[in-house]
């Protein structure tokens, strides 16, 4: 069982009434989903005695243990698929069940990619406990697919390891939509999963037993400020075994402050940013661990928020309506230099550890713009590359360039005057 | 200075191409600019050297700028209630 994931969620289509089945290859287990809503937020109730994780599959507006008529026969909608893992965190199986080969399934697109109406799934896998009532927040109608070691966004739950990608779900665009509709699985009529491409292995299914689950849901308003952002998308790393919960505050908070005031620049976002981090490590730590020091673990998870963060505004800001020219000149140069940039000495190994020279960085990058900032920032300190900054923020490619471009004129325009002039050089 | 393209030109590629692989012609026009114009060919060195430096910073493990600033006790407190509420 090296690498199963099990996932589920995807694209809701058609109609309010049932959505695509979710299959768990070799286990004949189904899920199907219901539409998730907006910003809803649901109660996993567990049951059963198998260990975790579980993947969670909560119906919303459904009763608990709603039963819903179709077709053919009676399904039950939502709930929790009792998983256990015998390794953790690679993978899942079913419990109870025939365990042959679980295979990796995707956010399976049942429907056809003709839409009539699309609502977007997203489901939260946690390691869970019997007895457990554990909320569930359903960003942004699913928030958007994290881009998967295959190549492209997915919708659904993935419990399982990351490195093939976590679950959240959802589609951004109609446009992404339809891309990956394509390429996503599709069911026959047989209810077997074709594989939309290579690399993903075929699974099938024979019969809907009772796979054992419940479900349970809630519309409490007073969690809607619980989790805002994709909350598994902000689950990139493995949890480190060993460190408790009640110690993060004193342990990490102001890492992460810094980490989180140095991009988003207000006290008031980065407080927020803190601690939307430690309430969605905290949901996820059950159910991961794994290698990575704790904090490098956290900000992996804070750098996700932010990123939700810049996506959310980067929609309504002025990014799209960028100046072209108007703004060099400002920062020197009008098709020449107006003052040529200079050689500079200075050993940047030796630099990058002289606070004296990283105070004078921070009296810079202050006065940069903030989508200038929040990007470079990306783009350095966190050394993501450009085409991965684009899908996750959002922001395209040629924007990008220009708004590195920009911070890069600024940041070497003060830094060239306020540090490398012959007076203050050390 | 170069008969090719604006120094404002060449600074925009000067980045880009921190970014992204530009396309050969575009490469080859930078080039030539950077072979024969010092302020530009100073410019790729200093945005080169400020990426670099931003990078090393954040692998000695602070991907972060300095600030006196921290969390206050009142954020902290408040963190702190919320994840126990939460636990």
């Amino acid at each position: 069982m090296d690498e199963a994931d099990l996932a589920f969620g995807g694209n809701q289509k058609h109609t309010r009434d049932w959505q695509q089945a979710v299959l768990v290859p070799g286990s004949g287990l189904q899920v199907d989903l219901i539409p998730l809503e907006r910003g809803h937020r649901g109660v996993v109730n567990v049951v059963g005695d198998a260990e975790g994780p579980h993947c969670g599959a909560i119906g919303i507006g459904q009763a608990p243990d709603a039963i819903i008529a179709l077709g053919d026969g009676r399904r039950k909608y939502g709930g929790l698929v009792r998983g256990q893992c015998d390794d953790l965190p690679t993978g899942c199986r079913q419990v109870g069940g025939d365990r042959t080969q679980p295979g990796e399934v995707a956010g399976a697109e049942g429907a056809p990619p003709a839409a009539v109406e699309d609502h977007d799934g997203g489901l939260a896998g946690e390691n869970l406990s019997e007895g457990d009532r554990r909320p569930i927040w359903l960003p942004h109608g699913g928030g958007e697919g994290y881009p998967t070691a295959h190549g492209r966004r997915r919708g659904g739950l993935r419990c399982g390891r990351y490195g093939r990608g976590l679950g959240l779900g959802g589609f951004n665009s109609k446009k992404a939509r339809r891309a990956d509709a394509r390429q996503q699985h599709e069911l026959d009529g047989h209810g077997r999963f074709l594989a939309g491409e290579s690399g993903v292995p075929r699974g099938s299914y024979s019969s809907i037993g009772d796979p054992g689950w419940l479900s349970g849901t809630t519309t409490d308003p007073d969690a809607r400020h619980l989790l805002p952002g994709a909350l598994m998308s902000a689950t990139p790393e493995p949890r480190p075994a060993g460190t408790d919960p009640n110690q993060w505050v004193d342990t990490h908070a102001d890492n992460l402050f810094r980490y989180a005031l140095t991009r988003l620049r207000r006290r008031e976002d980065a407080e927020d940013a803190v601690q939307e981090t430690l309430l969605a490590a905290l949901q996820a730590q059950r159910a991961f661990r794994g290698d990575s020091a704790e904090l490098t673990w956290l900000m992996g998870i804070l750098r996700h928020k932010i990123v939700d963060r810049i996506r959310l505004t980067a929609r309504d800001s002025t990014l799209e309506a960028l100046p072209a020219e108007e703004l060099d000149e400002w920062h020197g140069i009008f098709d020449h230099w107006r003052s040529p940039p200079k050689s500079w000495s200075g050993d940047p190994a030796k630099l990058s550890e002289d606070a004296e020279f990283w105070q004078q960085v921070r009296k810079c990058f202050a006065a940069l713009p903030e989508r200038q900032a929040q990007i470079f920032a990306l783009r350095t300190f966190d050394e993501l590359e450009a085409e991965d900054i684009c899908k996750q923020t959002g922001v395209s490619a040629t924007n990008l360039w220009v708004l590195l471009h920009r911070a890069r004129l600024r940041l070497r325009a003060c830094l060239e005057e306020t540090w490398f002039t012959p007076e203050s050089t050390p | 200075m170069s008969a090719v393209f604006s120094c404002r030109e060449a600074a925009r590629l000067a980045s880009e191409a921190q970014d992204h692989a530009l396309p050969m012609r575009q490469r080859m026009e930078l080039r030539m600019h950077i072979l024969m114009c010092a302020a530009c060919r100073a410019y790729e060195r200093q945005i080169i050297f400020i990426d670099s430096v931003f990078r090393l910073r954040a692998r000695h493990g602070k991907p972060d700028l300095p600030t006196s600033e921290g969390l206050d006790a009142a954020a902290r407190e408040r963190i702190r209630a919320r994840l126990t509420k939460d636990q």
